[in-house]
């Protein structure tokens, strides 16, 4: 909406220069900005909530613009000069629906002479943006910018039986509605009919037609003193509620003790309860005139459920040099698919078919984020991102879960004059998983690696595993398939892990528990064992710690080696044990039973050898 | 004997003071400790012949002598090293200029960092956080907040549908109802959370974003302390320096409304290109809770008040680090990631 600060100057008598007025209609709800600035005249671009249509016309911002000030409104002054036969005998006017209009006037003028308009009213309504056209069709849009209600001239000979019919469209016709804002309507009529007359002639038949089936009934409101004060922390005078309220034509009926009963104009269809009218007062007093106070509170504030797991992933990854992504969870669902069995939720109406389910991965965008970087050049990469993944639980039912996805791929040393370069392995993923994973006290449960023969396809037949913690699944991880990394021209390895957040809260359940540190030295003892080549590291593990030695303190694999002067089918493995007491030093004649009842379960286990 | 082993102890500290290498050193031991013909071997081997009354005696101070060799051997081979260190790093220098072995740093997303910053402020004065889900009811996203059936807002344009009665959340405000049917005031809570809104996306849109809205409701609260808790807030998150404005404005859940400005983080008021010349920023909506959803979750609107706010996560990132497109967010180009 734009206006003209010259015509709002007829209207109300004020001072303030086209951008003070801007910053002081701003204020008081009605966002406006110079967008021009001559001497003649000055426009102000309104940018209107949707509350308040009567700000549609110079009118209505001129009312603001009057009680912003403390002002008086101009009131037009319209007579006219009638003549008979009167206007109902000429024509009529039918509301088939008076739901969508509750009233319709009309007034004839026999006589016009159509021509072009003068110059002050074509260039007014053309500095408005509105072109101008004829005198006839420019007055009725110049009552459209002065009173914000629009107008319609029609030619009566071309009116079928002089009969204006309002109903609701038939089978694509355009509609024909008007909202009935009496008010504006009422000031219209007159005007338009006078201005016709002045413009192109003719006489004004004897009053309007005035059909007005839908009659609001306004009850006036009671504003109370004490709520407008409880709400806006400070009592205002009570002839500055009354000036504001007449100064906006709201009309006061009474005002007492307990405050004051307000009759609502049907220029303000908005207000209609005793909150509004708070908001009428608040806005024209000023915001920015009412004091602040930061509030008192005697309650407590608590973080929310995954805070400290969030906070505890998040802080570690960062440490394992992995940067935080954030993608969309609105996917494609071919591209989801690839990295699930069971298809996500699809939206009804998606923006494109490439945003058209809630993924059930977080796999896709990052495997997009790896894919954009890629293209452009970053060949190494270590990204996680935190977030939901969403899925029907029953027909209608959705679940929600978060989850922490990682991905890595190119480098972990880039070749430079120390060293040479060295590529990311399966083993430096799982490495960060171990250590991201690593409860601060020691849990229960631990948590472990397997090999699985169900996992999903999106993962290497060869390379990836479950991650567990005692029954629970805690998710996967491993090697892309090459596959479907070769769907987005990647040609490299690409490691990655999915892992459910709601899982890792037993982890970091509680606080850390301060352990004794011990104060006797440890025994180191190195064993290399031959066992047969498909017995795997974790059976020689919980082979060593189901001896229950209570000693054992940790158990490390250090070397592993095949072929040479081993027999085919054997491979070689050197353990590291360390033995510890908390009480007193251990003696080598300890370290060496406990090294004999190591080596004979795995002797019993695995038929294993002591390596010479 | 004794003699001997005298003389011997004369010429080896004549041998020692003259070693200059390891190489020397290790040619002395050979002479006095070696196994053959090593000069005090062969006196050890000699003790036999010595009579027996003094040979206990002789061979104490045999093994003293070769003690004696023994560590003034070692303390020579640390000062020769010592030097020999010295002397290498005299001639070749290091060069310290060439580059260390550096770790990669993770960094965190400029989202995460401002959604933090909020609830820690908030955290810092009594506000709990609050989650809730994103798939929501149309009940919950629209009709308790007072947005009525035939409201633009919850148009097929405006709104991801998954069913006739279930949406993808438009705000986070559901999470407040939520809380308010669970919680009776006097409550404080912050609501972080994605949202979503059918946007094609652009410089300034995104279908998918984040927000955090909150809610205080308790008996006295007015439009004072909605004003004083904003200040308190803003200030914090930008800078004590930042001044705030409040207008009014139009909302479905609050009234009285306003939209909040902050000076502009660019020019400090003064105008410039981003504040369009005005010298303020709009960053948020907020206003006193509309009686109307008080009712909605039956919280007696004559005995509690309250009021609430919304913040676009990314709009605040935007102004506090200068990002002229919310799509970076989103692409993940680490090239911008790492500048957090």
């Amino acid at each position: 909406m734009i206006v003209s600060y010259r015509w709002l100057g007829e209207m109300v008598d004020f001072d303030a220069g086209p951008d003070r007025l801007a910053a002081d209609l701003t204020n008081c709800g009605v966002v406006a900005e110079v967008i021009e600035s001559g001497s003649s005249d000055a426009l102000l671009e309104l940018e209107l909530t949707t509350n308040r249509p009567d700000c549609l016309g110079h009118r209505g911002v001129a009312r603001e613009i009057a009680t912003l000030y403390g002002k008086t409104l101009r009131s037009r002054r319209v007579e006219l000069s009638e003549c008979r036969p009167s206007t109902s005998s000429q024509a009529s006017v039918e509301i088939e629906s008076p739901r969508q209009c509750r009233r319709y006037s009309a007034r004839l003028i026999r006589g016009v002479r159509v021509g072009p308009s003068p110059d002050w009213l074509s260039q007014r309504l053309d500095s408005l943006d509105i072109r101008p056209i004829n005198n006839i069709v420019d007055a009725t849009n110049y009552v459209l910018m002065e009173c914000g209600h629009p107008t319609h001239a029609f030619d009566l000979s071309r009116i079928d039986a002089a009969r204006i019919v309002v109903r609701e469209a038939r089978n694509g016709e355009c509609l024909v509605t008007l909202d009935g804002v009496e008010h504006r309507l009422k000031e219209g009529m007159l005007l338009i009919a006078q201005l016709i007359q002045e413009l192109a002639g003719g006489e004004i038949l004897q009053g309007p037609i005035d059909n007005y089936p839908g009659v609001l009934q306004r009850p006036p409101v009671l504003l109370r003193r004490s709520r407008l004060a409880r709400l806006l922390g400070l009592e205002i005078d009570g002839d500055e509620v009354e000036r504001i309220l007449n100064s906006l034509q709201f009309r006061v009926l009474d005002s007492g003790a307990e405050g004051w009963t307000v009759g609502l104009p049907t220029s303000r269809m908005d207000v209609e309860r005793e909150i509004d009218l708070v908001e009428e007062i608040a806005r024209h007093h000023g915001y920015g005139n009412l004091p602040s106070t930061l509030p008192a509170w005697q309650g407590g504030a608590q973080r929310r459920q995954d805070y400290r797991v969030e906070k505890t992933v998040t802080e570690r990854l960062l440490h394992l040099g992995y940067s935080q992504t954030l993608t969309h969870p609105l996917v494609d669902a071919r591209e989801d698919l690839k990295f699930g069995s069971k298809p996500g939720i699809s939206v009804l109406n998606p923006l494109s078919s490439e945003t058209g389910v809630m993924r059930t991965s977080l796999l896709p965008g990052l495997l997009a984020s790896l894919s954009w970087n890629y293209n452009r050049g970053i060949r190494s990469l270590k990204v996680f991102e935190i977030g939901k993944v969403y899925g029907w639980v029953q027909p209608q039912q959705s679940g929600e879960q978060s989850r922490v996805g990682l991905l890595v791929t190119g480098n972990l040393e880039e070749k430079t004059v120390h060293g040479a370069a060295e590529a990311y392995s399966l083993f430096d993923l799982k490495g960060d998983i171990e250590t991201l994973l690593e409860p601060s006290t020691l849990g229960k449960e631990e948590v472990r690696f397997e090999a699985c023969d169900k996992l999903d396809s999106h993962w290497s037949s060869v390379a990836a595993g479950q991650i567990r913690l005692g029954d629970a699944e805690l998710g996967s991880f491993g090697k892309l398939d090459s596959g479907i990394c070769a769907d987005h021209k990647i040609g490299q390895p690409v490691f990655a892990a999915e892992i459910e957040l709601s899982q890792l809260h037993p982890l970091w359940r509680s606080e850390p528990r301060a352990r004794q540190i011990p104060r006797f030295p440890a025994i180191q003892r190195d064993l290399s064992i031959v066992v047969d080549g498909d017995v795997s590291y974790g059976d020689i593990e919980s082979a060593v710690r189901d001896t229950q030695i209570q000693e054992l303190h940790s158990i490390f694999p250090f070397d592993l080696y095949q072929g040479g002067r081993l027999p085919h089918g054997k491979k070689g493995i050197s353990i590291r044990l360390v033995y510890q007491r908390l009480d007193r030093t251990l003696l080598e004649e300890d370290a060496n039973r406990f090294d004999q009842a190591v080596l004979a379960s795995l002797r019993d286990r695995f038929g294993a050898q002591l390596r010479g | 004997m004794l003699e001997k082993l005298a003389a011997l102890k004369q010429s080896f500290d004549a041998d020692l003071a003259e070693a200059r290498s390891g190489q020397q050193l290790s040619l002395l031991r050979d002479r006095y400790l070696g196994r053959k013909g090593g000069r005090l071997t062969l006196l050890m081997k000699g003790l036999k012949s010595v009579a027996v009354a003094d040979r206990k005696e002789v061979g104490r101070s045999l093994n003293q002598f070769k003690a004696r060799i023994e560590t003034a051997m070692e303390t020579a081979r640390q000062r020769i090293e010592s030097e020999s260190i010295r002397q290498e790093s005299a001639r070749v220098t290091l060069d310290l200029t060439l580059p260390g072995k550096r770790r990669a740093l993770g960094h965190l997303h400029p989202l995460t960092r401002v959604r933090r910053d909020i609830e820690e402020i908030f955290y810092s004065i009594g506000y709990s956080v609050a989650d809730g889900p994103e798939i929501e009811t149309t009940y919950y996203n629209f009709e308790a907040l007072n947005i009525p059936q035939d409201h633009p807002a919850r148009d097929q344009g405006d709104t991801f549908y998954l069913s006739e009665s279930l949406l993808l959340r438009t705000h986070t405000s559901p999470v407040q109802i939520r809380t308010m049917e669970r919680m009776r005031p006097p409550l404080r809570i912050i609501c972080p959370g994605t949202v979503y809104r059918r946007d094609t996306p652009d410089a300034t849109h995104s279908p998918v974003f984040q927000q955090v809205e909150g809610l205080a409701v308790d008996e006295h609260l007015t439009f004072r302390d909605f004003k004083g808790t904003m200040e308190y807030f803003l200030k914090a998150f930008y800078s004590e320096g930042t001044r705030v404005r409040f207008r009014p404005s139009y909302f479905g859940f609050t009234e009285p409304s306003a939209e909040v400005d902050i000076s502009c983080t660019f020019c400090s008021g003064d105008g410039c290109r981003v504040c369009k010349r005005t010298g303020w920023i709009e960053v948020l909506g907020a206003g006193m809770v509309d009686p109307e959803v008080f009712r909605h979750v039956g919280i007696d609107s004559e005995r509690y008040t309250g009021f609430a706010f919304g913040v676009g996560i990314e709009r605040f990132a935007m102004i506090k680090y200068g990002v002229d497109n919310i799509q970076h967010f989103y692409q993940n180009d680490l090239r911008f990631l790492r500048q957090f």
